[in-house]
């Protein structure tokens, strides 16, 4: 496969590279959804962004993608093997496809060993080849409900449990997963949808010099890739700059009380169920402000990340025309007005 | 483009259909594919074998040329394990999907109206992406071209969108004759004389250069489109592109758009024929008076400006040609715009009888998986092995010490099993308990229910009961089967009041929604004589109400739940004939109210919705 279009020359949306590039810092957020009209460079940014991330440490041979610090418990390779098999490798883009069936997602029993050699191994599945990077599910309204079920278990663990056929494993699988959809075609379930950190809406661009632009760098990019890459290779190392300095300091933002505070207003104001939309609201503020190099997150940083951390766990309102984000939007008017002007 | 053939003259619309074949095939592998819309016959069979004769002659010959029927299974488009081949090697044989075996060729999808919205996301990605990923994981080249056959007559059956957003061309072959249709070797070998030589035509539109104005025109032309896809003006582009290097010029002229415009979005906006086209297609005036026409219009002046430095004359009669363009656009697509809720109903047709399930009743036993990884049922598949295994195996016959010598089964003896299973259906009554329907009215409506209550204890629906009078609506039955629930409930309905129309219409969504949110299929039933005097927000504001509930009744309409109203009304109006229009229900006036009227209308709408 071709190099994918750099992660920096996608034009316009905004909001969704800011939801991709938090998640990349904070893996914690729980994953993207990212919803919206077809053709809107969903899946470029998000295989986009695989090219972003730093290098990860990892083991020749090894199928868990284990960190060399911390094997998972049933690789076979990383408990025996040499510090010489040490390797860098890029942090892994697997993209799950709409066909794929439980084996392949959680690993199963490895058929060509068991043909061959009677031999009872586990073959690991996506989920392990994912971990410590990203998993996309592209259409993921599509996808078999139990599927999802189970992908969004084991993002939420960050273990893969399989029990089946006689075998019993467990291996880590942390991994940023990013969905994408569009909701003509079907619906998540709002029990899932409440599971995803970040939600945003995409849709195309409405005024004419946007589109131009995306023709522009889309034929160019077409029509020679590599000087296309060339031209934007400085761009692209900032923003991967912006990541790895982001994943270093992500831990040692602050959040003062107040913003707090105001956090919790807003989610008792939107009536969101559970602690969930607190605590992403709270990793998403601290995860933008790392990303723009500030050691405090501020009002305009919660701000920011409001209505993506909130929009999908709204209760459905069928009276409401407005679109979920107004809402959001008028309540956050509603609430940093009060207790954050005064103080 | 040639216009006789020994003297035959080809008229403009299979000029136009030789153009996509010749565009089809010199961008085979660059443009994702074309979409034929036309049914079954030699018209079609004709452009398709010079689809292929044209390939042949160029760089096509013995490389893929495969047709696909829609039903294919997922796993066979992307590959697997060979069941066969492995159990005869005795180690995993993999064998290629379709999309992987097409590679480099064409793909001929028939019946592409039917293909599952699975199927169709899969070959999108593979097309997207020029890969096709297996079920094992391996990654193989898939660089094809999709000629998917469109054969839906009605307006609820479409191409899935995900399908058809990446087909880049659309070709509408009804009501071409086969006399027009011509095609010979002759003329197809000087169709192919215009290709460049394979290989070359990557390289060749690289060197095309594609000036601002023709980008701009076509950012216009998309965005006046009603699905407004980016990936529509990027098409434009790459055929307007083509289409240069089949003229062997180096820049894309407005005409080259033009063209390009007719073949992808079969619209004519050709700069000479429009003059007089145009005020024919604007007379209706529904180009106008769309919201999204005015305001582009001037973007479309304004922005080049700002971003070329020096615009000449011929620009600016480009840009006013684009802005005209995306009009005519607007016009040429103001077709008699399918109905928001028939278009959901399709994918919401949860109604209906399910196949393909993975659970319900057993209907039969194929010899085909019914859906992708589907059990072989056990008891059938040695039923279906046994009368073989004397030619299996000659020796095959009961042992003296009464034991059975192992059966040998082949993959061709697995049987499956086949489920149907029926979604349940919910009624929801909004039953209209106020003053102005007659106590006696309310009576009969509370018959009805029971009645089928009784009824939908059979066929295993559900019903669920929602009484407005007063200020607000209230739910009296939450989506039950019991019968006596519902009695108890029923009894206890007190009439009288104020009607707050608009409330019940939003309590009515609100239950339907969560009953398909269940799985189960809504059908919401009003009993009412439709005139509400209660607002949403509880005043007795007569205008007001009828305000709210119209913008309820379009809501219902856009979320496609299907409703029937039934007016209660001694004197049925047009307003309440208005209302259901909005919520695009079926409208029963029904002066003399009866249960078993109320309950034959409900019944025959609960098993048309089964019997689908």
């Amino acid at each position: 496969m071709a190099k994918p279009y750099p992660f920096s020359a996608i034009v316009g949306q905004d909001e969704m590279k800011d939801a991709l590039l938090m998640a990349a810092v904070e893996p914690s957020l729980g994953g993207v959804l990212v919803f919206g009209d077809r053709g809107t460079g969903k899946s470029t940014a998000v295989r986009a962004l695989a090219e972003l991330v730093p290098e990860l440490a990892g083991t020749r041979g090894c199928r868990y993608n284990c960190d060399p610090a911390h094997p998972a418990e049933p690789c076979p390779v990383c408990a025996t093997a040499p510090k010489s098999a040490r390797i860098k490798t890029r942090a892994p883009m697997v993209d799950l496809p709409l066909g794929a069936t439980e084996d392949r997602v959680c690993g199963a029993l490895d058929i060509e060993k068991a043909l061959v050699s009677g031999e009872r191994a586990f073959e690991p599945g996506l989920l392990a080849k994912a971990h410590r990077g990203f998993l996309y599910v592209d259409e993921v309204n599509l996808l078999e409900d139990h599927l999802v079920d189970l992908l969004l278990d084991v993002a939420a663990s960050g273990v893969n449990v399989v029990e089946r056929e006689g075998l019993s494993v467990r291996h880590p699988a942390r991994f940023v997963l990013v969905g994408s959809g569009n909701p003509e075609e079907g619906e998540l379930r709002p029990q899932l949808l409440d599971r995803f950190g970040l939600s945003v809406d995409v849709s195309s661009p409405r005024d004419i010099a946007s589109r131009i632009e995306v023709l522009k760098r889309r034929d160019a990019y077409e029509q020679d890739a590599e000087a296309f890459h060339a031209k934007w290779a400085r761009d692209e190392q900032r923003l991967a700059a912006r990541i790895v300095a982001g994943r270093k300091a992500v831990g040692s933002v602050l959040l003062s009380e107040r913003l707090m505070t105001m956090m919790a207003h807003l989610c008792m104001r939107l009536g969101v169920d559970g602690l969930r939309g607190e605590l992403t609201l709270m990793r998403a503020a601290r995860a933008k402000a790392a990303l723009s190099r500030r050691k405090e997150a501020t009002l305009e940083d919660v701000l920011a990340v409001a209505p993506m951390a909130l929009r999908h766990r709204l209760r459905r309102d069928p009276l409401d025309e407005a679109g979920s984000k107004t809402r959001v939007d008028r309540a956050i008017s509603e609430v940093a007005g009060e207790p954050v002007g005064h103080a | 483009m040639p216009e006789t053939t020994d003297g035959i003259e080809i008229n403009a619309r299979w000029a136009d259909a030789l153009l996509s074949a010749q565009i089809l095939v010199a961008g085979a592998g660059l443009i994702g594919g074309i979409r034929l819309r036309a049914g079954t016959g030699p018209v079609r069979d004709c452009w398709l074998e010079t689809v292929h004769a044209l390939f042949n002659a160029g760089s096509g010959c013995g490389l893929p040329w495969i047709r696909v029927p829609a039903s294919s299974a997922a796993g066979r488009l992307t590959g697997g394990i060979d069941i066969a081949a492995t159990l005869a090697a005795g180690r995993p044989v993999h064998e290629n999907g379709i999309l992987a075996r097409a590679d480099g060729g064409f793909v001929i999808l028939g019946m592409a109206e039917r293909l599952s919205d699975t199927s169709a996301a899969i070959i999108g990605r593979a097309l997207d992406d020029g890969v096709a990923v297996g079920s094992s994981g391996r990654i193989q080249p898939a660089r094809f071209s999709l000629i998917a056959l469109d054969e839906s007559a009605g307006e609820e059956e479409d191409l899935p969108p995900a399908l058809a957003d990446r087909l880049t061309l659309d070709l509408q072959l009804d009501g071409l004759s086969i006399h027009e249709a011509v095609s010979d070797p002759d003329l197809v070998r000087r169709l192919a004389e215009c290709l460049p030589s394979p290989g070359a035509c990557a390289a060749a539109m690289k060197a095309v250069t594609v000036p601002d104005e023709v980008r701009g025109a076509a950012a216009a032309i998309s965005l006046a489109l009603p699905e407004s896809s980016v990936r529509r003006a990027l098409d434009l582009i790459r055929v307007a592109r083509l289409l240069a290097v089949l003229g062997q010029v180096t820049q894309v002229s407005p005409e080259h758009l033009a063209v390009a415009a007719r073949l992808c979005l079969g619209i004519n906006l050709d700069p000479q024929s429009e003059q007089p086209q145009l005020p024919e297609v604007s007379e209706s005036d529904d180009g106008e008076d769309r919201p999204p026409s005015p305001p582009e219009a001037p973007a479309g002046e304004e922005q080049p400006d700002t971003q070329v430095s020096h615009p000449d004359p011929s620009e600016e009669d480009m840009l006013v040609a684009a802005a005209q363009a995306s009009r005519a656009v607007l016009a040429a697509l103001d077709r008699p715009d399918r109905s928001m809720a028939a278009k959901l109903a399709r994918t919401g047709k949860s109604g209906g009888i399910k196949t393909g399930s993975r659970r319900g009743r057993p209907a039969g036993i194929v010899s085909r998986p019914p859906y992708a990884e589907a059990r072989p049922d056990v008891v059938s598949t040695l039923r279906a092995a046994i009368p073989w295994q004397r030619l299996r195996n000659p020796d095959f016959a009961l042992r003296a010490d009464g034991s059975v010598p192992p059966l040998r089964i082949l993959p061709n003896d697995f049987r499956y099993i086949r489920f149907r299973h029926r979604t349940e259906s919910t009624a929801i009554f909004a039953v209209d308990a106020s003053g102005s329907t007659a106590m006696e009215r309310l009576a009969e409506a509370k018959g009805a229910i029971e009645l089928l209550l009784g009824d939908c204890y059979v066929r295993r629906d559900q019903v669920a009961l929602i009484s407005f009078r007063g200020s607000s609506a209230e739910t009296l039955l939450e989506p039950t089967r019991s019968l006596v629930r519902a009695k108890r409930s029923l009894t206890g309905l007190p009439g009288g009041g104020p009607t707050p129309l608009a409330g019940a219409i939003r309590r009515s969504l609100e239950i339907a929604g969560m009953v398909q949110r269940r799985g189960q299929s809504p059908l919401i039933v009003y009993l009412t004589d439709g005139s509400g005097n209660i607002a949403l927000d509880g005043k007795a504001d007569r205008v007001r109400a009828g305000e709210d509930a119209q913008m309820l009744a379009r809501q219902g309409a856009a979320l496609g739940y299907r409703s029937i109203l039934i007016d209660i009304s001694r004197r049925p109006r047009e307003s309440t004939r208005e209302l259901a229009r909005s919520m695009q229900a079926q409208y029963c006036p029904l002066p003399i109210v009866s249960a078993s009227a109320v309950n034959a209308i409900v019944s025959a709408e609960l098993s048309k919705g089964a019997g689908q």
